[in-house]
């Protein structure tokens, strides 16, 4: 008896909009507006308006204007930092890895998730630049031969942040770019109107949709997969150095760069979850993006929030084992019942409570629960950047200097505008850029149907 | 001489492609919304050498990346700090590779730009009426031939049966 090799079906989400319908779909965004967009839109720029106020105001007066002072010198500037590069890391997640792997299913998703990296981790950048003080002179973080001799010192993490945060965005913003090239060409053959027209063909460069093109565009999108897929793990690495390579106790450990990046990107797919539960009913794209998808992100998420558990427990079986006392006070005293203890609770439940409901199947497939969810773990991976950061810093080992940090008017300003400008212009993105991968959706379908065929 | 042939499917302009390379058509490119299958979405580029490209770029840019890390910190200013040493390998690494990381990438994109020679607005195709249709809903093969009658009406005998919506020859592309 010869022995028969099954192999499973493939349990992949699959678009079930036809090909008119998926061009349709993609297009119609930039056709119309709709109503709730411009209520949206409005919304985004009275609070980006509030950032704006606030970032000029700290440049004028100082960042004395911020709550944070010795020993707390790093707070929400930092913690908003690390909070939006984590959100940041989906995106390239997302695209990178799963095209990688071969998962078409992506393709859906993956245009949403590459702009909201790019703005996320344009956003981010805006923080250590406004903690500089002087962020006119930031110019000096880069190597370039000054007349003054002086160059930045390479052995600090955060001339490494430099070039991990530039990088990644430089290289983020080519992947999104070439990808959206031929949805560019098609904004510029299938809409209406000369000006929109041309605006659409000078970004397209051209494009002709020639074989040769496609194939060589595919060569080179596969080559920057590879590499971002490396950066993206490098770059919360070298985020978490800053943190890691530093002698204080809650930071100091070698666990934190693989616990910096899965709490990136549980932060990142979170995000992505709550932008595109309201995207697909507000543009009718339930057919492009389907339950289906849905479900592939939720298990992604609870795969990753398990992961993330994973590493808390690591983290306080090691400290609990220290020789330092301070180490074993910082985790098992100062975090858990010191000045932000029902922060570092409330955290517990948002991050490793909350993916829990996605065992049910059923509530993988309810998409307001999605959306819940993704705002709870969001808000708990603040909060555990927040722990991490001043927790640690507000209780050192001299208790006469323990500082109860308060953050001030300015410090939530600036934190609820930077949520605004991300919501401002990620609806600009919305507006004007095709918001799937119409080509890796279409061709998908065109190989499923060839395949039924045979 | 340029023939085109205009398709309404995906599967009508990658049969036609198929039995036009049966009988002898070698030279063919089609012009498609989507990416039609590896091998049918033959084109006249042979290999490509973006690949080499993007490696030749990271491995000069880890060395540029490391160079100036050197200099900067061991020759032009050197700076003790908490007597750590000057040239500080390891701590040079992070910068290193994030350096690679983002030249590569430089490379591989515009390695694409240089051999499509994009970006180029206006192409000749573009004057074809309804090509623009192409990167929509329609699929069009892109045939060379001899600049002759007898080769052109050659070509417009062999595409007949394959039913295209339209045919067009242009003398040059």
């Amino acid at each position: 008896m010869s022995a028969q090799v099954l192999v499973a079906p493939p349990d992949l989400p699959v678009t079930t909009a036809g090909d008119r319908e998926i061009v349709e779909a993609v297009l119609a965004p930039l056709r119309t507006t709709p109503p709730l967009w411009w209520v949206l839109f409005a919304i985004c720029a009275a609070g980006t308006v509030l950032w704006l106020g606030a970032v000029v105001y700290t440049v004028a007066a100082g960042i004395g204007v911020w709550g944070n002072n010795i020993p707390v010198a790093w707070a929400f500037a930092i913690v908003n930092f690390v909070w939006w590069i984590g959100i940041g890391h989906a995106g390239t997640f997302i695209s990178a890895f799963l095209m990688l792997l071969n998962q078409p299913w992506r393709a859906a998703v993956s245009r949403i998730a590459e702009s909201m990296t790019l703005i996320a981790v344009a956003i981010a950048g805006t923080f250590p630049l406004l903690h500089l003080g002087r962020p006119w002179f930031f110019y000096w973080l880069t190597p370039y031969p000054s007349t003054m001799g002086v160059w930045p010192n390479f052995k600090s993490a955060l001339a490494w942040d430099v070039a991990a945060v530039v990088s990644y965005f430089i290289v983020s913003t080519t992947f999104f770019y070439l990808g959206a090239i031929p949805d560019l060409a098609l904004a510029r053959d299938g809409l209406q109107g000369r000006r929109r027209r041309q605006v659409y063909g000078v970004f397209a460069l051209g494009w002709n949709g020639a074989g040769t093109q496609w194939r060589r565009r595919r060569a080179a999108l596969k080559i920057i997969a590879g590499i971002v897929a490396a950066l993206v793990v490098s770059v919360h690495s070298i985020v978490s150095l800053d943190f890691s390579i530093a002698q204080l106790a809650g930071w100091h450990s070698t666990n934190l760069p693989p616990y910096f990046v899965i709490g990136a990107v549980y932060s990142g797919v979170a995000m992505v979850l709550v932008l595109v539960v309201p995207i697909r009913r507000l543009y009718r794209l339930e057919s492009i993006i389907t339950l289906d998808h849905l479900d592939k992100l939720a298990r992604l998420l609870l795969t990753i929030g398990l992961l993330l558990t994973y590493c808390y427990v690591v983290e306080f079986v090691i400290a609990s084992r220290s020789s330092d006392p301070l180490e074993r006070t910082t985790y098992l005293q100062h975090w858990p019942f010191g000045y932000f203890g029902w922060l570092f609770w409330l955290m517990l439940v948002f991050n490793v409570g909350t993916p829990q409901l996605l065992w049910s199947a059923r509530l993988r497939r309810t998409p307001a629960v999605l959306a819940g969810a993704g705002v709870a773990i969001l808000a708990g991976m603040w909060l555990e950047r927040f722990i991490i950061v001043v927790a640690s810093l507000a209780q050192g080992a001299l208790p006469s200097s323990w500082f109860a940090y308060r953050p001030t008017w300015v410090d939530w300003s600036i934190l609820a505008g930077s949520l605004s400008l991300f919501g401002l212009v990620f609806l600009l993105f919305l507006r004007f850029v095709p918001a799937a991968a119409t080509d890796e959706l279409r061709r998908d379908r065109f190989e499923r149907a060839a395949r039924v065929q045979r | 001489m340029t023939v085109l042939l205009e398709f309404a499917t995906a599967e009508g302009a990658v049969h036609a492609v198929r039995t036009l390379t049966a009988v002898g058509y070698l030279d063919i490119e089609t012009h498609a919304p989507f990416p039609l299958t590896e091998d049918e979405a033959r084109g006249r580029g042979g290999s490509f050498p973006i690949a080499p490209l993007a490696l030749g770029a990271g491995v000069v840019a880890m060395a540029a990346a490391y160079f100036i890390q050197w200099y900067a910190n061991v020759w032009s200013y050197p700076i003790d700090t908490g007597g750590r040493p000057l040239h500080a390998g390891p701590a040079f690494v992070p910068t290193v590779f994030e350096t690679i990381g983002l030249i590569a990438t430089l490379a591989a994109f515009f390695g694409f730009l240089l051999l499509e020679r994009l970006p180029r607005l206006w192409q000749p195709l573009f004057d074809v009426d309804g090509f623009e249709r192409s990167a929509v809903d329609r699929f069009w093969l892109e045939l060379e031939t001899d600049d002759t009658v007898e080769a052109v009406d050659r070509v417009t005998r062999d595409a007949m049966p394959l039913e295209p919506l339209r045919i067009v020859i242009g003398s040059d592309t």
